[in-house]
């Protein structure tokens, strides 16, 4: 099994004991007892030979790297097969949900579902996209960096950018180049100021702490939509892109049921929303 | 309660140079369960333009070259897209992918096909509705100054604005009311 794979099955087994039965040896198992339920079996071809005899409800899926059987729906990696397991758990609460009668128990069900979303989510992130974004260290605020060439930026934005967002970023450090920045560990939110060389921008994309990017220069014409021309502007780009950040690290700390955190987070969060009506206020 | 095509399109919004699309899954020739996606704020979400047409789509974005394309799709059409494609349209800005499966969500993250650079995100039925609401807010945002010359429509999208955002705040508030400090690590 793959990382990934383990972790999912790992999460679904505690979330969803009820729905998952790991079977090691499938020749003490009397597949009989339970021809009156709908039954998924998730296995690979290898083992599939050996089962014999099974009710007619029962559902296969096969994991099946060298693509031999044809017959039932077939996976060729654990990860693919392991994906198709999740949906089938999730299925199965749902089905629940909507046999249950009373609004309160739908409503902890979906609850219990939405944990196993979140859960699933932040595994493909561990794993695969391998972007952790939980932090481990307790300062949380992110850094606005303003990267510079030549031209130091506006001491009446810095200022003002400063006042408003003092809450929400731990620091506002003026950068002249990528390895001043590479220094910052935790997560980032770039300002290029002025115009940067491509190579810059792209490098900065990369990395894998830097979460926003926003170009900001007052002297380009409308005709760049990439480009913002004026406070009031990069305002809301940062608290809008604030406020989602702070859900999502919201919605991570709940996931992995440190509420104390993920109700600051969240607060952060409906403090950003409540920022943002003055923006439509006239 | 209701889903995606429980959204009722607002034609003002068809004005503006932005557009905000979402091309869903059509259900006619699907069998199966009903779509797992439940939608609270339907009535809000009346600047999304929604269709189940992937060549009336196409033909759209296609035809209207000046207008700047904000995509939401349903995995199923982005494949369907990927299968016929005949033009790139760059005025196609960027692209917002949902699923119902997280087998589909594993498949959509690894996204090699068309407009795989224009994919901000890939949703998960838990956050779309949340997503769209504030994306909904970054539209109007960003379509208000097309707005400025009439003082009606410019007061009615700015408090639908206000609105989604109403219905953002709301949202947070049951993330918190909704914890439950029994259940934190953070006691242990």
């Amino acid at each position: 099994m793959t990382e990934f794979a383990s972790a999912v099955l790992e999460t679904l087994c505690s979330l969803a004991s009820k729905f998952i039965l790991i079977i090691n040896d499938e020749s003490t198992i009397d597949f009989a007892q339970w021809s009156k339920q709908s039954v998924t079996i998730f296995t690979t071809a290898h083992c599939v030979s050996s089962l014999e005899n099974l009710p007619k409800n029962f559902e296969i899926f096969l994991l099946d790297i060298d693509n031999t059987n044809i017959e039932q729906a077939r996976f060729t990696t654990i990860d693919e097969l392991i994906g198709r397991l999740a949906d089938d758990v999730i299925e199965k609460y749902r089905l629940e949900t909507n046999e249950i009668d009373g609004l309160f128990k739908t409503e902890i069900r979906n609850k219990q579902i939405n944990q196993i979303y979140g859960e699933l989510r932040q595994i493909h992130e561990k794993y695969i996209t391998k972007k952790s974004p939980i932090q481990t260290s307790d300062s949380i605020a992110p850094i606005l960096i303003w990267l510079i060439s030549n031209k130091q930026p506006d001491k009446e934005d810095t200022n003002y950018i400063e006042k408003t967002f003092g809450k929400h970023f731990s620091s506002f450090p003026i950068c002249f180049n990528e390895i001043e920045y590479q220094k910052f560990t935790s997560d980032i939110f770039v300002i290029i100021y002025d115009h940067c060389s491509e190579s810059i921008s792209s490098s900065i994309r990369q990395s894998s702490n830097v979460k926003h990017v926003y170009y900001y220069d007052e002297s380009k014409k409308d005709d760049d939509h990439g480009i913002i021309r004026n406070r009031d502007d990069l305002c809301y780009r940062l608290a809008s892109d604030l406020m989602d950040y702070y859900g999502k690290l919201g919605e991570q700390y709940r996931t992995n049921k440190q509420t104390k955190k993920a109700r600051e987070m969240f607060s952060k969060a409906q403090e950003l929303c409540q920022f943002l009506f003055h923006f439509f206020s006239k | 309660m209701g889903t995606i095509d429980d959204i009722q399109f607002d034609t003002n919004y068809s004005h503006p140079t932005f557009r905000f699309l979402l091309l869903n899954n059509s259900h006619s020739n699907e069998a199966g369960p009903s779509p797992v996606i439940v939608l609270t704020y339907t009535s809000l979400l009346t600047f999304i333009d929604v269709d189940d047409d992937l060549v009336r789509c196409q033909n759209y974005i296609n035809d209207n070259k000046q207008k700047i394309i904000t995509l939401v799709i349903s995995d199923k059409k982005m494949i369907e897209w990927q299968n016929n494609i005949n033009v790139i349209d760059d005025n196609i800005r960027k692209v917002y992918i949902f699923c119902n499966l997280y087998s589909d969500f594993l498949k959509m993250k690894g996204w090699n096909g068309c407009y795989r650079t224009q994919i901000q995100d890939v949703y998960l039925p838990d956050t779309l509705e949340y997503n769209l609401l504030r994306l909904g807010v970054d539209y109007i945002y960003q379509i208000k100054p097309e707005f400025k010359q009439e003082p009606g429509l410019y007061r009615n999208i700015c408090r639908h604005a206000r609105e989604l955002l109403s219905a953002l705040d709301n949202y947070y508030q049951d993330e918190i009311d909704n914890l439950d400090d029994s259940d934190s690590v953070e006691n242990l």
